[in-house]
């Protein structure tokens, strides 16, 4: 027969092939865009030189595959004396053999499809396996064809082996076929040795130009041009996790859950009142002051409601003890979460531990909290949930921020907080799952702030012990040796200024954040379109596909229609105008 | 000539239009205005069937056209002037073309862009709460000591 065989790749070709349109014998082969019966199917096709790079690569992307429907990938024209012919070298999917989730085998062949007579003559020896591999994985498939078609290739022989490796990225079902190259390669069992030859020692040198970016059917802005890698995988991003080091950990910092009851008892602890120290109770009746000052008056032994002098001065010491024991508080403040891990000991502060205040001490820094999720199915199923919609994700704490359409719309966003119950610090976290995007459940963005409130029970300035935390921490543990503590001065003889200095600063809410609203939640903004019902056939709706308008019905337009009929000009430019403003085939 | 005389109802932007005959004659000669443009004169006896019609079919050039409501009677002579469809005329040529659809009434890619449609002046806002957060019921107080 003697083919020229200058394999081309050709889009355009491909496509007139079928126009992009189902046959009714249930070859499907499409060009790209599109979904004709729910399967989707996006052919790339384009040719890369013949020294050593693949030459000839298709991406086929196949989702929602009918069962045991033969469908042509691919196609290459085969020419003979340069002229396109009826005849085109195909990749066929033939079906899936096994669809578990651990083992997805497809069958493929390899053929020539003549257009003339629609037949189909299988000439690869055996079918392609097709393996799933882990998402992300490349798994190579190699396949050996024997065909007859060079004929007149320089070793003279008449059956040439050929390769054709596969290489897959497999993604659950969507398995990405790649054909690396072609070559010819020695083969030992039952056909004899040959010499590897490249498409180009069988075909003739391929010329670069007409394989340029720019000679490309499609006008080269599609994949293809520039011999990308076509790698759209993406990888999912989890959050690395909560650090292994914390506060919590260090023998001398101790982190207290404590309520608002254990907090009143620590005080009362700290700063007893005079009526405590006096009489043993807050608030000792009249008689018993009156009887004190009469026997203070008359020296003699103190009586009545008043407590013993021995006892009084007990209370006076732990006091004068218990005072300095501010010093040793590095911040209290609330967190809008519980925490985990806790074990209950008594309330250490300082060198001295309350086993009569029993409190939850922390072994972790971190708590997380998880808002869930959030699955919102696309509204109009069209252009307008994308082009038509904004959307802001209110976080907690935080406030509003941006959100793109493709992160949620038609998939799943979800919310988590890493709350650092230490300084009150948190990471929310926002997570992806989208179709329309390549996210799996993938970190798509981070927000920090603080959310807590802090009680002004030391005389430290917020600010000291939210940032550095281990260096404040260490700092107050060496100056309450010393008993100083920013400031903090005690008068060991005078109680009244064992009540530290309380900052006027305004540092009581350090974050009004703690006041914000406590779920997350998307706020959606939707245009309200209007669409007349005779706007279909009356202006069309998109399409910017190549086809045959044997195929197409309706009212159709064609922007830049290049048309090739025997007519006369005038009527040839009338044809274009008219294609160009609209026809009804 | 064979001329044919028909009526349509189908719009000018039709490729292959709907056609109800209203005569079939014999023209006398047609005159080229310009490359899209003729005139055809008919016998006056014609006249009836040019009323009723707007679109007719030269058998001599294989051509469509649309006949311009304004015709001219001269002594015997009706003279019509037409101009030529070239969508019926390569109808068949036409759909064997294949080309770069833009737009179709019934093929659509949903997801390409499309300019064409009306908005209205206010916006729908909706609010979807996720199911989880923040319970203050779970608020914590925090006491941080050394010691």
């Amino acid at each position: 027969m003697g083919w020229s065989s200058k394999l081309k790749s050709d889009i355009g070709i491909y496509r007139s092939l079928e126009n992009g349109n189902l046959k009714n014998n249930n070859i499907i082969y499409y060009a790209s865009g599109g979904n004709e019966n729910r399967t989707e199917i996006w052919s790339y096709n384009h040719a890369i030189t013949d020294q050593g790079e693949p030459f000839m690569a298709f991406d086929a992307r196949i989702s929602t595959i009918a069962a045991d429907v033969p469908m042509i990938l691919a196609g290459w024209n085969l020419l003979e004396d340069g002229e396109p012919t009826s005849k085109y070298l195909c990749v066929r999917w033939i079906k899936w053999s096994t669809t578990t989730a651990s083992s997805l085998i497809g069958i493929m062949q390899i053929g020539i499809f003549d257009d003339s007579n629609n037949s189909w003559t299988t000439i690869n020896d055996g079918s392609i396996n097709i393996r799933q591999g882990p998402s992300g994985s490349i798994h190579t498939v190699q396949m050996h064809a024997s065909f007859n078609m060079f004929e007149h290739a320089p070793q003279g022989t008449s059956a040439k082996h050929t390769q054709i490796i596969f290489n897959f990225v497999s993604d659950a079902f969507y398995p990405d076929a790649r054909v690396r190259y072609i070559s010819g390669f020695g083969f030992a069992v039952g056909y004899g040795a040959f010499e590897r030859y490249t498409i180009g020692d069988i075909m003739g040198p391929l010329e670069s130009e007409e394989f340029g970016p720019a000679s490309l059917p499609d006008g080269g802005y599609n994949e293809g041009a520039g011999h990308g890698s076509f790698d759209n995988s993406s990888d999912i991003i989890t959050h690395s996790g909560k650090p292994l080091i914390g506060v919590t950990t260090a023998g001398f910092i101790n982190v207290y859950k404590i309520t608002q009851g254990q907090l009143n008892d620590l005080g009362a602890k700290l700063f007893p009142s005079l009526n405590q120290i006096v009489f043993g109770n807050a608030d000792p009746t009249t008689e018993d002051i009156l009887m004190l000052l009469a026997q203070i008056a008359v020296g003699g032994t103190l009586t009545g409601g008043a407590l013993p002098v021995q006892q009084m001065g007990i209370g006076l010491i732990d006091v004068l003890i218990n005072g300095k024991l501010i010093d040793y508080i590095l911040d209290c403040h609330v967190i809008p979460c519980s925490i985990s891990g806790a074990t209950v000991e008594g309330l250490k502060v300082g060198y001295r531990q309350f086993n009569d205040i029993q409190v939850a001490r922390a072994t972790e820094d971190y708590a997380e909290v998880d808002c869930g999720s959030l699955s919102i199915p696309e509204y109009w199923g069209n252009f307008l949930d994308f082009a038509n919609v904004r959307c802001k994700l209110y976080l907690p704490f935080y406030g509003f921020i941006d959100l793109e359409p493709e992160a949620w719309n038609g998939g799943t966003i979800s919310v988590k907080y890493i709350v650092n119950i230490v300084d009150g610090s948190f990471q929310a976290l926002v997570y992806s799952t989208s179709g329309k995007s390549n996210l799996s459940n993938s970190l798509i963005g981070q927000y920090g702030g603080t959310c807590c409130v802090h009680y002004p029970i030391t005389g430290l300035q917020y600010s000291n012990v939210i940032s550095g935390l281990i260096t404040a921490a260490t700092g107050a543990a060496v100056s309450a040796a010393s008993g100083d503590m920013g400031g903090a001065v005690s008068n060991a003889g005078n109680i009244a200024n064992l009540r530290p200095m309380l900052q006027k600063s305004n540092s009581y809410n350090a974050s009004n954040s703690f006041l914000s609203h406590r779920k997350p939640y998307l706020l959606i903004e939707r245009g309200v379109s209007q669409f007349s019902v005779g706007y279909q056939n009356e202006k069309g709706l998109p399409l910017n596909v190549y086809m045959n308008l044997a195929n197409v019905h309706g009212f159709t337009v064609i922007e830049d229609p290049v048309i090739n009929i025997d007519c006369t000009e005038a009527e040839h430019d009338e044809i274009v105008r008219l294609m160009k403003e609209g026809i009804i085939l | 000539m064979n001329i044919k005389l028909y009526n349509t109802v189908s719009p000018p932007n039709k490729v292959t239009k709907a056609l109800n005959l209203v005569a079939d004659i014999t023209g006398e000669s047609k005159e080229e205005i310009d490359a899209l443009n003729c005139a055809f004169k008919l016998s006056k006896g014609h006249l009836q069937g040019v009323q009723g019609s707007n679109y007719l079919y030269c058998t001599d050039t294989a051509k469509y056209y649309f006949i311009n409501p304004d015709y001219k009677i001269e002594n015997q002579t009706v003279t019509i002037n037409c101009k030529v469809d070239p969508l019926m005329t390569y109808a068949a040529k036409i759909r064997q073309q294949s080309v770069t659809v833009a737009r179709n009434a019934n093929i659509s890619n949903s997801y390409l862009l499309d300019n064409g449609y009306e908005m209205l002046a206010y916006k729908n806002i909706v609010t979807k709460e996720f199911p989880a957060g923040f319970d203050k019921a779970y608020d914590t107080i925090i006491l941080m000591t050394v010691g």
